[in-house]
């Protein structure tokens, strides 16, 4: 997917409004899975009049920076629809599905690691030892390939790949990912052997 | 007596049943938003809003797996005693007065009185339609209610087959599974025991002042008598 030039993206200050909630969560989702913004988003972006600009200085830490944004702006935008992640509708377990595999394909685990659910996060820690950032590299989870299907039920939802299907669970602040890199079961118990899989 | 006191103890009992349903449904919603979450947090999962509780099929499957059962037992209960019977029982009619009963019993058409319901006056589909309006009405909202609850259990099963990470499973899957008639039978056999109880029990036990039982002094073997 072509990377936004950084410079170009603006962000409003006025978080107060909703339609600032989603706007800023547009944002903040492009920067998080590397994909175009919606032109409405740049257009009303860019009329605004109380504005910062993204510098080269900082590109480095964004991803850190927008994925802890995310987690604490996602609470008081839980009602924003489309790409936000903090959606507690599917759309939202697509956006953090997506994100995850973009941020691990990129090399940039540490951020990968905002979106797993707490008790993925520990066991994937706890099974290799390691830090997770590190523990999720190992894993070399597969490109998930085209997005099929999707399911929620809840407060669970399922994002069916070509090559992956993603488990997500919905907290306050948004979905996060339970299980990642599973593969079709192959017992009569139905259950997915996954690479990455909270308990 | 004003109007409203007057009101109130001439429908007191739909009254309280109906305050006890909406305190009762309050307390179920209230406890089970507890239990899930205690679920939720022990398997690592996300917590539910009381609100988004309340919206959830978890939450409408528990109300309406009892509600279908509830209406079940009241239209089989209706409809069953028109020919059904118990020697003995209050809950049973008189021995050979079972099934429709003729329109002279039944205060209907020709035998209708003047404060008799418009529809058991009319005669033709009304009256007949009429005939059947209790147990019509608990019938439908029976199947209403069992729809919702293989639609509402589905979708409550399929959030504990993602969170066991397996497949979601389809409505047709869903109503041969045995979580779907595990729920039902377990409803249904509670109810067949309390009214079959209820019908042997007011043969032999009373309840002074109750329609339920027969009077304290009435004999055992004495059919469809209220007290």
């Amino acid at each position: 997917m072509p990377v936004p030039s950084r410079a170009a993206i603006v962000l409003p200050l006025e978080r107060g409004d909703q339609a600032g909630c989603t706007c800023f969560s547009e944002v903040i989702t492009a920067l998080l899975i590397n994909r175009e913004l919606p032109a409405r988003t740049v257009a009303d972006t860019t009329s605004s009049g109380s504005a910062c600009r993204y510098s080269a200085v900082v590109r480095r830490l964004r991803i850190v920076v927008v994925s802890a944004i995310a987690l604490l702006f996602g609470t008081a935008c839980s009602s924003g629809e489309g790409d936000d992640p903090a959606d507690g509708t599917v759309s939202g377990a697509v956006t953090v599905a997506t994100s995850f595999h973009d941020l691990v394909a990129s090399g940039e685990p540490a951020s990968a690691c905002f979106l797993l659910s707490p008790s993925a996060r520990t066991e994937l820690q706890n099974a290799a030892a390691k830090p997770c950032p590190a523990a999720l590299a190992d894993e070399a989870l597969p490109s998930p390939g085209e997005m099929h299907e999707t399911a929620q039920f809840g407060s669970m939802a399922q994002v069916r790949y070509a090559n992956d299907v993603v488990f997500l669970t919905r907290f306050h602040n948004g979905w996060r990912v339970v299980a990642a890199g599973c593969t079709a079961p192959t017992t009569a118990s139905g259950v997915y052997d996954c690479a990455v899989e909270g308990s | 007596m004003s109007r409203v006191s007057r009101f109130v103890r001439t429908s007191s009992l739909s009254l309280f049943f109906g305050a006890l349903f909406l305190v009762t449904l309050a307390g179920q919603a209230f406890a089970g938003w507890h239990q899930v979450n205690a679920e939720q947090a022990a398997s690592g999962l996300g917590r539910y809003s009381f609100i988004q509780y309340l919206g959830s099929a978890a939450f409408a499957v528990d109300v309406v797996e009892n509600w279908q059962s509830e209406y079940m037992q009241f239209l089989l209960y209706i409809v069953l005693t028109v020919w059904l019977l118990q020697r003995g029982s209050p809950e049973s009619k008189e021995l050979d007065r079972g099934g429709q009963e003729s329109d002279k019993d039944q205060l209907i058409g020709r035998y209708a009185t003047a404060d008799s319901p418009a529809w058991a006056k009319a005669g033709g589909w009304r009256t007949g339609l009429y005939s059947w309006s209790l147990g019509g009405v608990m019938g439908v909202i029976f199947v209403l209610a069992w729809l919702a609850q293989s639609i509402t259990g589905r979708a409550a099963f399929n959030e504990q087959r993602l969170e066991r990470l397996q497949d979601p499973i389809s409505w047709t899957a869903y109503v041969a599974n045995a979580d779907f008639w595990s729920r039902t039978l377990q409803n249904w056999q509670s109810e067949a025991l309390a009214v079959g109880t209820m019908v042997v029990f007011a043969i032999y036990l009373r309840q002074r002042g109750s329609p339920e039982s027969k009077p304290v002094g009435a004999p055992h073997t004495s059919t469809g008598i209220e007290g």
